[in-house]
């Protein structure tokens, strides 16, 4: 559905994005994450045509999304700190948004009653989180098939969240639409995502299944009976260990199976394999490439 | 254009657009209604005066507010993510802009003119004659929203937008004003036209002088049309607005919110004007020009910090700064010693001629107006003026002349031009003096039917 194919983009001097590539599947949930000042937002005004690509293309459904008014229509960003004019209401934003969009009314008013928002109040005696639950509203009236959102979770109290979530999985099941969400709430994005994307030094170097993934990394904690050196597991693919005593704590890269049978060969007495969340994931993989962690 | 967002444009605005609606009825039909009964008293061009300053206002602020989607990194996220082309969404918000500051300023003119029909049973008001001053307002409310907007569209932020606006119509009038003020001092005046002032306040004059005319017809249509001000007015709007709409195309999202760095903006501006000042030095002395060239480093260095948004005196700076000197002086001491670049050598036409007066060395003087119809006396004005300017002029750039000779102990002619066509002459008339030969005096009084 959403192809991107070697994108660039410079901000003045800084390169944000270098060489991107990411694929997403029609009716699909991405997580997008990366540390801050990653360049996530910066993708994602580049896939909503935002920001001209310097080099590579955005493709929706093999056409350039970049000044391209029919698959605008199909897509939808809400940003991290929307923007609506001074003194506007939810009904104004709403006359403003139908102007341009397919606005389904009726979802409009379920929405509205979920959230329940008083559309006509002036939006600027809104909370941070009221806000974002307008445009949160706003987009599932619209209903495009490609919605993003830009810290999805932000201010949002946990009843919302769980609203948005649901309504997200709903508009999946009856409009097969594709959803990415950038989100530093890994917790929140685990439950909800299929794929998630790291955005890291300008480039996408990890991508894929999350399950996938959180199946290919071990937390493995291990109790011998006598005292251990860590590099005695050399054959294994250790991003990071730790070791108190006869107890080791190791995070391990790999198949499960094999990666038991050589712990075995040790003569652990105590063997847990521990499950492995998103947040977790995320932090490994940034181990992985340099980074470390307050010890 | 979208038609539908422009219908929406419309029906968010329309508080706005009542209150503008209201200020021009206020100030033309209601006055009308309101104040003098008695048509002899009827200064039309009063009621008229508000009337177009306000639309000349409008189309200052308008585009301000119209374009600030521009300007904000949050707006431009919601406008550029639209499935509208950029280019659609700005023509369609000009169009609106221009609708906006003129429909309701048209319908307050009909309304007006309406009332002015019904109080005083006598009007030239005709329907060939609003239709006339429909397209032609709404052609120059058009050329100073699009010159406005051009500027507006250039700039990175609200702040050097407004800035900017206000700086470029500043400029404008310094540069016409520096070199009307430049020529002035060297006795050039006449070659100077005040009709490039006219666009700063397009036409405040001119839509004014359009619609209290009370001759319409063919010929005045003609005039109109023809007049540098309207040609001018309308090749700058048109210009204006395809550069617009080519920069708008090109125009990069993330430049929102940044500092201006386009050379049309704050270099352009500051450059000229420090010139502008800099030229003006020429007549002062070294003590002077000294602290004159001080003073004008800080107003320098003030457009600087503005435009950087940062107190940083660099290198580059001063070498600018210099080079504007240099530039200035070579300018100068190139026109001293070509009289001007020839100029000097140009005579007014003579359909400007309007009015003489002369005065002999017993203090007697003569003035003579309407001279346009005496053909002989053209003549010989060209005569004396081909023969005394050299004089003139070469004592003037020589430094030789003696002033107090020249205007106390000999003859001297004063010629009386107009600035233009206006119909207000006197209040625009230019004069050039001459030092006149006894018997050109007694020639010209006889031709005058003097002494």
């Amino acid at each position: 559905m959403l192809k991107l194919n070697n994108i660039s983009k410079k901000l003045g001097d800084t390169q944000v994005l270098k060489n991107c590539n990411l694929e997403v599947d029609e009716g699909t949930i991405l997580g997008l994450v990366g540390i801050n000042g990653a360049g996530k937002s910066t993708m994602l005004r580049c896939i909503a045509g935002i920001y001209q690509c310097d080099d590579g293309e955005v493709l929706i459904d093999e056409e350039d999304i970049y000044e391209n008014n029919k698959l605008k229509k199909e897509i939808f960003l809400i940003d991290d700190n929307p923007y609506y004019e001074r003194n506007s209401t939810i009904n104004d934003l709403k006359e403003f948004y139908k102007t341009f969009y397919d606005f389904d009314e009726d979802t409009f008013v379920k929405y509205l009653r979920m959230f329940k928002l008083n559309a006509t109040k002036n939006i600027n005696n809104f909370s941070k989180g009221m806000r974002r639950q307008v445009f949160i509203l706003m987009a599932l009236a619209i209903k495009p098939k490609l919605l993003m959102l830009d810290e999805a979770f932000d201010g949002l109290d946990p009843l919302v969240r769980l609203t948005l979530k649901r309504a997200l999985i709903e508009q999946i099941e009856e409009n097969n639409i594709t959803v990415i969400i950038s989100s530093h709430n890994l917790r929140e994005l685990e439950d909800i995502c299929d794929n998630f994307a790291l955005l890291e030094n300008s480039q996408i170097d990890t991508n894929g299944n999350i399950g996938e993934k959180k199946d290919n990394i071990h937390k493995i904690q291990l109790a011998f009976s006598k005292n251990i050196d860590i590099k005695a597991f050399e054959e294994l693919n250790i991003i990071t260990s730790s070791s108190e005593g006869r107890v080791v704590n190791i995070v391990v890269e790999g198949d499960i199976e094999s990666t038991t049978n050589y712990l075995n060969k040790f003569e652990p007495v105590i063997m847990d394999v521990l499950d492995v969340s998103f947040e977790e994931l995320f932090i490994y993989e940034l181990i992985k490439k340099g980074y470390s962690t307050y010890e | 254009m979208n038609k539908t967002y422009f219908k929406y444009l419309f029906n968010k605005d329309k508080h706005v657009n009542i209150v503008i609606s209201v200020i021009l009825f206020i100030l033309m039909p209601l006055m009308m209604i309101i104040i003098d009964n008695n048509p002899k008293n009827l200064n039309i061009s009063a009621y008229y005066t508000f009337f177009v300053i306000v639309l000349l206002i409008l189309t200052y602020i308008l585009p301000v507010f119209s374009f600030s989607y521009l300007h904000s990194k949050r707006a431009v996220d919601t406008y550029m993510q639209l499935p509208l082309k950029k280019q659609e969404v700005f023509r369609t918000k000009f169009l609106y802009t221009v609708f906006q500051a003129f429909i309701p300023w048209f319908l307050n003119f009909l309304l007006a003119n309406l009332v002015f029909i019904a109080k005083y049973q006598n009007s030239n008001v005709s329907l060939k004659y609003i239709v006339f001053i429909f397209i032609i307002a709404g052609i120059l409310t058009f050329s100073l929203i699009s010159f406005n907007t051009y500027i507006y569209q250039k700039c990175n932020n609200l702040i050097d937008g407004i800035i900017l606006i206000i700086m470029y119509h500043i400029l404008l009038a310094s540069f016409v004003g520096g070199i009307y003020s430049f020529l002035s001092s060297n006795a050039f005046v006449y070659l100077v036209s005040g009709d490039l002032l006219t666009f700063l306040i397009l036409d405040y004059d001119f839509v004014k002088s359009l619609i209290i005319t009370d001759t319409f017809n063919c010929d005045f249509v003609i005039s109109v049309i023809s007049s540098k001000e309207f040609i001018f007015c309308l090749f700058i709007g048109v210009m204006t607005f395809a550069l617009s709409l080519h920069d708008i195309q090109n125009r990069k999202s993330e430049r929102a919110e940044s500092n201006t760095n386009t050379y049309l903006g704050y270099p352009l501006i500051i450059t000229s004007f420090v010139l502008i000042i800099l030229l003006q030095f020429n007549i002062t002395g070294f003590e002077e020009y000294s602290i004159l060239v001080i003073l004008t480093f800080v107003l320098y260095m003030i457009g600087i910090f503005i435009y950087k948004r940062r107190i940083k005196i660099k290198i580059k700076y001063i070498v600018v700064y210099v080079l504007l000197i240099i530039i200035a002086n070579l300018f100068n001491l190139a026109f001293f010693k070509t009289n001007g670049f020839n100029l000097d050598k140009e005579l007014p036409t003579n359909y400007k001629y309007s009015d003489i007066y002369i005065e002999n060395g017993t203090s007697n003087y003569y003035e003579y107006s309407s001279i346009q119809d005496n053909s002989e006396l053209f003549l010989l004005i060209n005569e004396i003026y081909e023969e005394n300017r050299l004089e003139y002029y070469d004592s003037y750039f020589n430094g030789n002349i003696d002033d107090f000779r020249y205007y106390y102990e000999g003859n001297w002619i004063q010629i009386i031009y107009r600035n233009g066509p206006s119909n207000n002459y006197k209040m625009d008339r230019k004069y050039v003096d001459f030092r006149l030969e006894y018997n050109q005096t007694t020639q010209l009084l006889e031709l005058l039917g003097g002494e």
